[in-house]
């Protein structure tokens, strides 16, 4: 039996890696060899002890795997190692793991495709077509597993549209990577975009009036408040914004982690300078399903919290 | 008796692009629309936002913030049946692009 050559770079993927600031750090600092690589590689990827993986988290994933395979850096010998759960492998592969890596395309799988329901597939998007039928797709599928009112299902496609879009007018990537799952048990959904373009502080600082700021986590804190855009002139900077506004009523969180930054918006919002260089802007909502998710309600408050300065009576 | 009284132009947005309206360059599209039919006739043109749920903030922006001050001043574009909340979008769309409305 021919010995299995030692790969260049080796990535171990043990555990569960959720959206919780520690499991997500952990996931972006083993995938860093990654986001580096500027060359072919002979490269190992091991997920034979991984538990579970979230929808942000496998966007995040395929996002860097598919920048490896896009630059042709899978070198000879490269390797992907399934899960040893059989439960975790099924996902992975109704979940695109595979596909998205070989442009989609139909290969023998070891599971029956059904139709899908409740789920969707991790998808990519790369220009205005693309990002309106993800959005679309990943909100129908929240839709068929959490049974959401259409009060709520449209704000969870406002909010979709908003990200993808940002990605596709201010990242500069090549694409975008959008993931959504809801647990009914939990009464909770998430959905994680991710790019790997130039994020958030590059995008902002080329308008100048944010031309001076100077770290990571004060881009993503001034990019979450309202008008706040790199292109005033195009844009009107509210789509985070009023994300922020939704999940804020809704009891949920919003997280934007790009460069060393990380804002995790809820009720209360944490700004953190993280050790791991995150390329490109993931982004990750989490709502509850139990609780009002109402796009109306926040517009209705925009009167109260930002009155027009020409209509005073005074 | 057949009458000639004519009619004033009326888009009514739910029936032709579903009740959630989203998109820049969907209301880029409709904007032009709106702004065509408005300098290119005597009556006002109504949008019609009977039926809609909710838009997205950039589609209000493109729509609302965008559309010629001198059309929304002069009357000639005549919006109808928005709720609070989407009348509330609007005028903080306009609200942030105060050289538009002078």
């Amino acid at each position: 039996m021919a010995k299995r050559v030692a790969p260049d770079i080796r990535i171990e993927l043990p555990g569960a890696f959720v959206l919780q600031q520690r499991r997500l750090e952990r996931l972006i600092r083993l995938l860093r060899p990654l986001f580096e690589l500027e060359e072919p590689a002979r490269i190992e990827v091991d997920m034979s002890r991984l538990v579970s993986i979230g929808p942000t988290g496998l966007a995040l994933l395929i996002a860097a795997l598919r920048r490896v395979d896009e630059a042709k850096f899978i070198g000879e010998d490269s390797a992907l190692i399934p899960p040893n759960s059989p439960q975790v492998k099924n996902y992975l592969m109704r979940m695109n793991l595979i596909r998205s890596l070989i442009g989609g395309e139909d290969i023998p799988e070891p599971i029956t495709r059904k139709p899908t329901h409740g789920f969707r597939p991790c998808l990519m998007f790369s220009d205005d077509s693309d990002y309106w039928r993800v959005s679309k797709a990943l909100s129908d599928a929240l839709n068929e597993s959490c049974m959401t009112d259409e009060i709520a299902r449209s704000a969870v496609l406002v909010c979709l549209s908003e990200v993808s879009e940002n990605v596709v007018h201010h990242a500069e990537a090549e694409h975008g990577f959008g993931a959504a799952q809801g647990w009914n048990k939990t009464s909770q959904f998430e959905i994680g975009i991710v790019d790997l373009g130039r994020g958030v502080r590059a995008s902002l600082t080329a308008n100048p009036d944010y031309a001076d700021i100077e770290d990571d986590a004060s881009a993503i804190s001034t990019a979450l408040d309202a008008r706040v855009t790199s292109t005033p002139i195009r844009n009107s900077g509210i789509g985070l914004y009023i994300t922020r506004q939704l999940l804020a009523a809704n009891g949920g969180l919003l997280l934007v982690r790009s460069g060393y930054g990380a804002v995790y918006s809820g009720l209360t919002d944490e700004v953190r300078t993280e050790a791991e260089f995150m390329p490109g802007t993931l982004v990750a909502l989490r709502a509850r399903t139990d609780r009002p998710l109402d796009l109306n309600a926040v517009y209705q408050q925009l009167d109260h919290d930002h009155p027009d300065p020409t209509s005073d009576d005074d | 008796m057949t009458t000639l009284t004519p009619h004033p132009m009326t888009i009514r947005l739910a029936e032709e692009f579903g009740c959630v309206l989203l998109g820049r360059g969907n209301a880029e599209q409709i904007r032009s629309r709106i702004e065509d039919a408005a300098r290119g006739n005597d009556l006002p043109v109504i949008v019609d936002f009977e039926g809609i749920l909710t838009v997205s903030p950039s589609f209000a922006d493109e729509l609302f913030a965008k559309l010629d001050p001198i059309l929304r001043q002069s009357g000639r574009v005549e919006v109808r049946g928005m709720s609070p909340a989407l009348e509330s979008i609007a005028r903080f769309v306009v609200a942030g692009r105060p050289s538009e409305i002078s």
